[in-house]
């Protein structure tokens, strides 16, 4: 999988690289804008996919790529990997950094207890640490990690994050158990640990079906009704009013 | 006034998630263009997917600031249905 030429060391083992594609990404750096934008390209035939398919794989790498190219402050960058799982049909996303973690970030802007409270906010709709304010700025909305949640969840599949002395886990759905996307992660079927080994940085992994994607569209317009009703409170809908051409 | 028309898809490839592209075009041609009393044609013809955030740090500001007396000075051209999404969504939570 790459793990020491990713980490800058020449492999000491003779191993067999497989045939990536269909199969796995590699352990690789990203480092900036530019490096996510070859990165996405770089992906996509690996995935093996249909193009339908593919779109909720490249949104999650984005969203989470480019937190941690904003907000971690990692030189290194983000450190990211796949795995392929055939038989299940599932793709296992890992992303991680050695950055300020989570609970530095979002305290630029929010007033925090603990590691735990970090990563509750960063779940939470509208919170970033960009600021203050509920909903973000212009160039922020504190919605990517709400949406990258809500997709693993959307497959009823696991989703965690650790950061600092703290993670949280959801809890894959029972097949008989409606899906809720829940503004307030507490609220969501997880576990919650605290007291754990401090890791510096943040720590992402999750689960997605791949072929359960056809209708992208339909769980973005869930999310996002999911997203306004954390943020504010209601659920106007406008989109007669936008003028799509 | 001709409308600024701006073709995603030449600066971004098929799949627009580039938010440091979203802001340069925020900036530059997008907030400047309704200063100065015009239109924009934001048209996604060729673009595949995008992403949440790239589309709020297009237009997010916009519908912030001008409330919805922006429906009148954007127009979203050749979106799909997942582009329509995004679009929709960010609209929807921008709008106070």
């Amino acid at each position: 999988m790459g793990l020491f030429p990713a980490m800058g060391f020449i492999d000491p083992s003779v191993i067999t690289t497989h045939e990536e594609t269909g199969r796995f990404i590699p352990l690789m750096k990203v480092r900036d804008g530019d490096e996510l934008e070859a990165f996405i390209k770089t992906i996509e035939p690996l995935l093996h996919t249909t193009r339908e398919n593919s779109r909720v794989i490249k949104h999650v790498f984005s969203e989470l790529i480019r937190n941690v190219i904003e907000h971690a402050v990692a030189g290194e960058g983000a450190n990211v990997c796949a795995t392929y799982n055939k038989k299940k049909n599932k793709i296992s996303i890992g992303i991680s950094d050695s950055g300020r973690g989570l609970f530095t970030s979002i305290a630029k802007s929010h007033t925090l207890k603990d590691d735990l409270d970090a990563i509750l906010k960063a779940l939470t709709p509208g919170v970033t640490g960009s600021t203050s304010r509920i909903g973000g700025n212009e160039q922020n909305a504190g919605a990517g990690l709400f949406f990258t949640k809500c997709i693993a969840q959307s497959t009823r599949n696991n989703f965690l994050i650790y950061s600092g002395t703290a993670y949280f886990k959801l809890k894959l759905t029972p097949p008989n158990q409606r899906i809720i996307f829940n503004p307030d992660p507490t609220k969501d079927r997880c576990s919650i640990k605290t007291g754990l080994p401090n890791f510096d940085g943040t720590l992402i992994g999750l689960d997605i079906n791949i072929g359960d994607q056809s209708a992208f569209k339909d769980l973005i317009d869930r999310i996002g009704d999911a997203y306004q009703l954390g943020v504010k409170k209601t659920k106007e809908d406008y989109t007669k009013r936008i003028r799509f051409t | 006034m001709t409308p600024l028309t701006i073709r995603i898809s030449d600066i971004t490839g098929d799949f627009a998630e580039n938010k440091d592209k979203a802001r340069a075009l925020r900036e530059k041609q997008v907030l400047p263009t309704l200063a100065n009393g015009g239109h924009v044609v934001l048209d996604f013809a060729d673009v595949d997917s995008t992403t949440q955030s790239f589309v709020h740090a297009l237009i997010s500001k916009v519908f912030q600031d001008r409330g919805e007396k922006a429906f009148d000075l954007i127009e979203f051209k050749n979106c799909n249905g997942p582009v329509k999404s995004l679009v929709s969504t960010v609209v929807n939570y921008s709008l106070d």
